[in-house]
């Protein structure tokens, strides 16, 4: 009862996480993309970018970037416009100007599974295998599977033949590929897709390319700065000192970092070769639009 | 003021209006189509054939199979499982199994346009709506557009306004964002989404049907099924497929077909265009 009132008051004060409840306005700019797939790490590089006078912090991250599962409904009101908003909320038609990340879902896997136990969703006798089969299910989360993120923010009309199945009775097409362009566009809407792979290869490229996107004026020290500040090993430093100020680690375990290995192929060493195969057979269409080999099927 | 402070009061006893905030249970079932693709028609079969012994009427519609937009968070909470809830929205990952209603969006184009004037809720000319229709105009921001939610807030008086939120209560976009939400989340994933058209819903009631019944696990009979389909034609007989060649002008089925072609015949829809393109 007393937890009723709790929440019933946050929301009368709209001191609830904003989420669906949030109010779109029209140049709002999401970061948006499935979990573990580059998002704080972009969130650092455009929050350094933004106020380059100080360098960003966890602690105050959530006001330069605000999450939108996590700062108040009301307090986003308050934030200076265009807002840069982060979010992992599958395809919203009131997102109007979106950045989307996408990162190779095996590698996804690897990371969403160490977060799990840290946020002591699994004990550590849960096995890695497992959990990609557990990660596959479609209907038990807000953020849904890889699969369902991704299908529902790039699916537009030169590419939707490729999300059919070939013979369900309605949708019989062969997709090509060569004519196929990524992102929900259409209606007017903005859209930018980030391969984490390719930020990770060339981190100044990708920023400028995302600076440019947002109009933002990036000269080429202030690009260098930015990525400075955000890379790896600051971020580690950074969150060893403020983990306790951060809302998303605060109640976590603290022997599993946050920031991990920053590095792409992880999973060739850490999946079987079972797991490799259950993801590229459910996914395996996303990845092929996206640019990411398979290795168990042909 | 007062209907702000009545709302709340609606909130703390949970009885307002669920929208996309409804919370979801593993095993609800969900009926999803764009307006005006007969989703209603297909919300009758389905409580039709889920109970024979009675046939759905237009008053207790919403109470066999709820939709999102008319009951209360409490009213959801206390529905007996499994589920079948009624939406009209884009994709959601919380809607564990869907069915899937498509219709060729020309004939949407066409049965919105005709509801909206009957309605009273615009005055616009069909060359005027067929832009709005495909969104492309640049106020559009979502949400709940004065066009589409006519038939939600029209006329509506003051118990049902101070239930409905002042957020984001859901929408269902426009007809190509909808359709490529979920065939893009789970077009792949026939056991997630059963994926129908409208146009074989009203050529082969049967099959379908039977297709309806195995995902939901029922165990229907042929009888069960033809019971079924003869309670609902007889309360609302369906509405004709293909009437967008006589309704729509040229320009407008040209505009839709430049936005959504792709779509329309991944569908299975043949385009216009192509038929012109043919005999040239």
């Amino acid at each position: 009862m007393f937890g009723h009132l709790k929440s019933s008051a946050r929301y009368a004060l709209e001191r609830d996480s904003s989420l669906r409840r949030h109010e779109v306005w029209p140049d709002d700019i999401f970061l948006v993309s499935f979990p573990k797939s580059g998002n704080t790490w972009i969130r650092f590089l455009l929050g350094n970018l933004m106020s380059p006078d100080k360098p960003v912090g966890f602690a105050d991250i959530e006001s330069v970037v605000p999450d939108i599962a996590v700062y108040p409904r009301a307090d986003f009101r308050e934030i200076k416009r265009p807002r840069l908003i982060k979010s992992h909320d599958c395809f919203d038609p009131r997102y109007r100007r979106v950045i989307y990340i996408i990162r190779d879902p095996r590698d996804v896997a690897v990371s969403l599974y160490y977060y799990a136990k840290k946020v002591k969703n699994i004990d550590d006798s849960f096995s890695l295998e497992a959990f990609v089969k557990r990660m596959l299910v479609p209907g038990r989360s807000y953020n849904g599977t890889w699969g369902e993120h991704a299908g529902s923010w790039l699916a537009n009309a030169t590419n939707i033949a490729h999300f059919c199945l070939p013979n369900n009775g309605v949708g019989a097409h062969s997709a090509d590929l060569a004519h196929a362009q990524t992102g929900a566009r259409g209606h007017g809407r903005e859209f930018l897709l980030v391969r984490y792979e390719d930020l990770l290869e060339d981190a100044h490229a990708g920023l400028r390319r995302i600076a440019q996107f947002l109009g933002l004026e990036a000269s080429t020290e202030l690009i260098e700065q930015a990525v400075q500040r955000s890379a790896a090993d600051s971020m580690r430093k950074l969150e060893s000192a403020q983990n306790l100020q951060w809302a998303t680690t605060r109640e976590t375990r603290k022997d599993i970092p946050f920031v991990r290995k920053a590095k792409s192929g992880q999973w060739r060493t850490a999946l079987s070769a079972d797991s490799i195969a259950e993801i590229e057979s459910a996914w395996g269409h996303l990845m092929r639009l996206t640019g990411y080999e398979l290795a168990s099927i042909t | 003021m007062i209907i702000r402070l009545a709302y709340l009061t609606n909130y703390f006893l949970e009885r307002d209006i669920a929208g996309r905030s409804l919370y979801k249970l593993p095993d609800d079932i969900f009926l999803v189509a764009y307006p005006g693709s007969g989703g209603q028609w297909l919300r009758r079969l389905v409580a039709n054939l889920l109970d024979p012994s009675s046939p759905v009427t237009e008053a207790n519609v919403r109470s066999r199979l709820p939709d999102l937009y008319h009951t209360s968070r409490r009213g959801f909470a206390k529905m007996s499982r499994p589920r079948i809830i009624f939406s009209h929205e884009c994709f959601d990952a919380e809607y564990g199994r869907v069915i899937y209603l498509v219709r060729d969006p020309r004939d949407v184009a066409g049965a919105l346009y005709e509801q909206s004037r009957q309605g009273g809720s615009i005055e616009n000319t069909i060359e005027q709506f067929v832009p709005l229709f495909c969104m492309k105009t640049d106020e559009y921001q979502g949400g709940w557009s004065e066009e589409f939610s006519g038939s939600i807030k029209a006329n509506q008086g003051f118990a049902y306004r101070s239930r409905l939120k002042d957020e984001f209560l859901g929408t269902p976009a426009s007809w190509g964002e909808n359709v490529m939400s979920w065939i893009g989340a789970r077009g792949r994933d026939p056991s997630a989404m059963l994926l129908l058209r409208y146009e074989d819903l009203i050529t082969d009631p049967q099959v379908e049907l039977g297709k309806i019944a195995e995902f939901l696990n029922l165990d229907a009979s042929p009888e069960r099924i033809r019971s079924a389909l003869e309670a609902t034609q007889r309360q609302a007989p369906p509405q004709d497929s293909g009437k967008w060649n006589k309704v729509l002008p040229e320009t407008a089925i040209r505009a839709i077909e430049s936005v959504w072609g792709p779509v329309m015949t991944a569908m299975g829809y043949a385009l216009k265009a192509d038929e012109v393109e043919q005999y040239r």
